[in-house]
């Protein structure tokens, strides 16, 4: 095995969070930083050719190739796992930036009670025994500044609703006090939003504009790095942006980062395990391009590779107690979640341009985005919204309402198939995921990846509250589309009797390394750094105790921020535990 | 190595021979008597001229707009089942091989390659059945991966872009033609155009490196060395100035204006 010299800190995973703490260390600091990241090497400029649907949208070629490494999945304990053998409900990005990449640009923050569930959802009802929701250990009002500085590195546009406690029409009146307008305006309206919003009026709901990554017009972040403003072409969701207008960790974190000496960023390294001795990380082991197994020492080891790949990386490498569903015990891997989806198509009569878009461009309704409105036995809602995120000219074939043609091929097909050609939308619910006892991660004891190491091991199922969250969200969803005066057709992205990994619902997958206010409860604390080893940091949607409704990116990146801030303004000075 | 098959097809398929480099560049290929052989690098011609069959009653020429046919579909289908999509290089495909529930999709071990092999073999005469016959004995597959698997790649070959910089589907939606040179999906691309050349000799007069021409932006490009050597680029003026005027121009122009 090949042995390194040391460096200060190895990051493990060069996406977003992984990036943006490299950036933060190595700008702020003379630490020397290594980013090590499995996949390929990307630029910006690979981005001009890569409008393909086929080959980026629908055989994902940006995604990590799951021949290498998946994951299993059953829906109880007592099933056998089996693996997922192709994409489905979710996709997991690899190689530089990683999913930040090809990822849509939704930026909405979490709400204050999102921080507190727990505590929230205890005061008005008495909870299920199988629900292990938790309080965050930290509040909306000491992640806002975190969040108006990722807001403010990507360029996020929108309208805000709440500024510093004064609601605004116009923006989601619903959110926590903002301290700041956003840094840019929210995208033009086209067709679908104008109709939606204006129905959502008459329903006496709160319509405002899907905050997005997306620039509506060139923006200049406070580390000086210029973005042109978006084209509405529409290839943002499975693509890097062909123009940089989409904010990406090549486009926002490596201008910074590739004038840093101290910072060095290396592909192609899959590490496999993180050593460590007497409570402390001492460095990574990873087969580096050449296949060569690698040694590289480093005084702080942070993990930023994804929830799943976080989780799996600290299960193999004997760090923390692995959760047991059975006894309760044990905090790593525990409360799973995903996301509560559900959209119904809706046909207009005319044509919609539906080809031109911005990955999040929307607009959304906050009226449902707590626990107001609610269906009964319902504990939580989320958003709804339509995405005019560019439809690809192949998977946008051949949507029309039921009962145009008997099959799905031929000539009656066809010719209806071009008649509804570019009339369809969707809107779309997004709601809590809750953490229940039952949901969680440990190793597969069967399959394995390409090196043999163990594949992670996915319990997931829904319960009746996530079908009762569907239903109502569907109700919602019914109730627009009728204000809007346009036949609706089937659902997309539904929860259904089971959970399913065969099609596509969200990449929102969190928990694993959930962060908290005690060891008893949490593998990292409200810093992301590990209760156990005091100079390891686990980035990203791991820590997250449960899914808050919306994307989770940028509340991903407030936390990295406020971690980041944690360890050069205090652990630098005086390592060891931060609470 | 077995004996080379082609493919026979009429000139109007392939959109009249108007093939795509992997520049996006349009090629088109002379024809003498009407018709064009193109070695196959999967299929044999017997089963060619099934899976062109069945492709044309999934997506048919007809008064609607061309079809399967015209954009050559079944070229398609050869070149990816031959690259490493066919040999499930894009697939988990460590056993144990287990049945289980639907929620779990397919999780056989048979790779495309053998899926399509085996489904050619169980439509037997299909070339030569009468369209309503043929209509017939695809409805009696519908729910098999073999068909699931043939509809999807025909759509897909029918309605893909047939060059990069074409902003809107709606040519593709009345029937256009695939590019030829790139058909392979996931980091084939290089091996796919040196093959495709080496065998019809006439492709890749385009070349040209991807995404220059696009735009007039001045772009630095800033380099640095990592540890294995390697370079890392990164563009340093964040393509200030890169992109597709005519596809701007043309999009923003039809966005409804309601603010």
């Amino acid at each position: 095995m090949r042995r390194l010299k040391p460096v200060d800190v190895a990051i493990v995973g060069g996406g977003w969070t992984g990036l943006l703490m490299a950036k933060e260390i190595a700008t702020r600091t003379s630490l020397s930083v290594v980013v090590l990241e499995r996949g390929p090497a990307r630029q910006t400029s690979d981005y001009l050719t890569t409008m393909d649907e086929l080959d980026y949208g629908i055989r994902l070629r940006m995604m990590q190739n799951i021949a290498d490494e998946t994951v299993t999945h059953r829906h109880s304990s007592r099933d056998r796992a089996v693996p997922v053998r192709q994409y489905g409900s979710f996709n997991p990005g690899t190689g530089t930036g990683g999913a930040g990449e090809h990822w849509g640009g939704v930026s909405y923050r979490y709400h204050p009670h999102h921080f507190t569930l727990a505590s929230h959802l205890r005061e008005r009802h008495r909870l299920p025994e199988d629900l292990t929701v938790q309080d965050w250990g930290l509040t909306y009002d000491d992640l806002e500044p975190c969040y108006w500085r990722a807001e403010q590195m990507m360029g996020i546009g929108g309208k805000a609703g709440n500024l510093r406690g004064v609601r605004i029409e116009g923006g989601n009146v619903f959110e926590g006090p903002r301290a700041q307008e956003y840094p840019s305006p929210p995208h033009k309206m086209n067709h679908v939003m104008t109709v939606f919003r204006k129905a959502a009026l008459e329903l006496g709901y709160h319509p405002y504009p899907v905050p997005t990554a997306t620039l509506s017009e060139a923006y200049r972040n406070p580390d000086g790095v210029v973005r042109p403003g978006c084209a509405y072409c529409g290839y943002c969701n499975r693509y890097g942006c062909m123009i940089g207008a989409k904010a990406q960790p090549t486009s926002t974190l490596l201008p910074v980062l590739v004038k840093r000496k101290n910072f060095t960023l290396r592909t192609g390294c899959w590490v496999r395990r993180v050593i460590h001795r007497k409570g402390k990380a001492e460095g990574v082991r990873y087969m580096d391009a050449t296949g060569e197994e690698t040694l590289q020492p480093a005084r702080v080891v942070v993990l930023s590779s994804w929830t799943l790949n976080n989780t799996r990386l600290l299960l193999m490498s004997g760090i923390g107690e692995p959760y047991d569903p059975a006894t309760g015990k044990g905090t790593l891997g525990k409360n799973l979640t995903h996301q509560v989806c559900i959209g119904t198509q809706m046909f207009f009569n005319e044509p919609l341009n539906g080809f031109m878009g911005a990955g999040g461009m929307g607009m959304a309704i906050g009226d449902f985005e707590g626990d107001e409105g609610l269906d009964p036995g319902v504990l939580r809602g989320g958003g709804f919204r339509t995405n005019s995120s560019g439809d690809g000219p192949i998977s946008s074939f051949g949507r029309m309402p039921p009962g145009e043609a008997k099959s799905n091929w031929g000539s009656d097909w066809k010719r209806a198939a071009l008649q509804w050609h570019d009339r369809m939308n969707y809107v779309m619910f997004e709601g809590d995921h809750l953490a229940y006892r039952q949901n969680y991660m440990d190793l597969d004891p069967t399959y394995t990846d390409k090196f043999g190491d163990p594949l992670l091991r996915l319990t997931l199922d829904w319960t009746d509250h996530e079908r009762r969250q569907a239903a109502f969200g569907a109700g919602i969803e019914a109730k627009l589309a009728k204000a809007m005066g346009v036949r609706t057709g089937g659902f997309l992205r539904g929860v259904g009797r089971r959970y399913s990994v065969t099609y596509y619902q969200s990449s929102h997958i969190q928990g694993g390394a959930i962060l908290g206010d005690s060891p008893e409860r949490s593998v990292v604390n409200t810093w992301l750094q590990h209760w156990r080893a005091t100079n390891l940091w686990v980035l990203g949607g791991s820590a997250f105790p449960q899914n808050g409704w919306g994307n989770p990116t940028l509340t991903a990146l407030a936390l990295t921020y406020r971690a980041a801030d944690a360890f050069v303004d205090r652990y630098i000075k005086k390592p060891g535990a931060l609470a | 190595m077995r004996r080379r098959e082609f493919a026979i097809l009429p000139a109007k398929s392939l959109g009249g021979l108007l093939l795509y480099t992997l520049a996006g560049e349009p090629l088109r290929v002379q024809t003498q008597d009407g018709t064009v052989r193109l070695p196959l690098r999967f299929f044999t011609a017997a089963e060619a001229r099934v899976v062109a069959a069945a492709c044309e009653r999934i997506f048919p020429s007809d008064q609607s707009g061309p079809g399967a046919t015209e954009a050559g579909v079944v070229i398609y289908i050869d070149r990816q089942l031959a690259g490493p999509y066919g040999r499930d290089k894009y697939r988990y495909t460590k056993g144990p091989f287990v049945e289980s529930v639907p929620e779990h999709g397919y999780q056989g071990q048979a790779n495309p390659q053998q899926i399509y092999r085996e489904g050619v073999r169980r439509l037997g005469n299909f070339g030569e059945l009468p369209p309503a016959e043929q209509d017939e004995r695809l409805r009696a597959i519908e729910k098999t991966p073999f068909f699931e698997m043939l509809r999807t790649h025909t759509i897909g070959h029918v309605l893909r872009p047939t060059a990069r910089r074409q902003c809107g589907p709606d040519r593709m939606a009345t029937g256009g033609i695939s590019r030829a040179a790139d058909e392979l999906p996931r980091g084939d691309r290089q091996e796919s155009r040196e093959a495709l050349e080496a065998q019809t000799g006439e492709l890749g007069a385009g070349g040209g490196a991807s995404g220059e021409g696009l735009g007039g932006g001045r772009r630095r490009v800033a380099t640095v060395r990592n540890d294995l050597g390697t370079e890392l680029r990164a563009d340093a003026t964040n393509l200030g100035g890169i992109f597709d005027p005519a596809c701007r121009a043309g999009n923003t122009s039809k966005i409804h204006e309601t603010q």
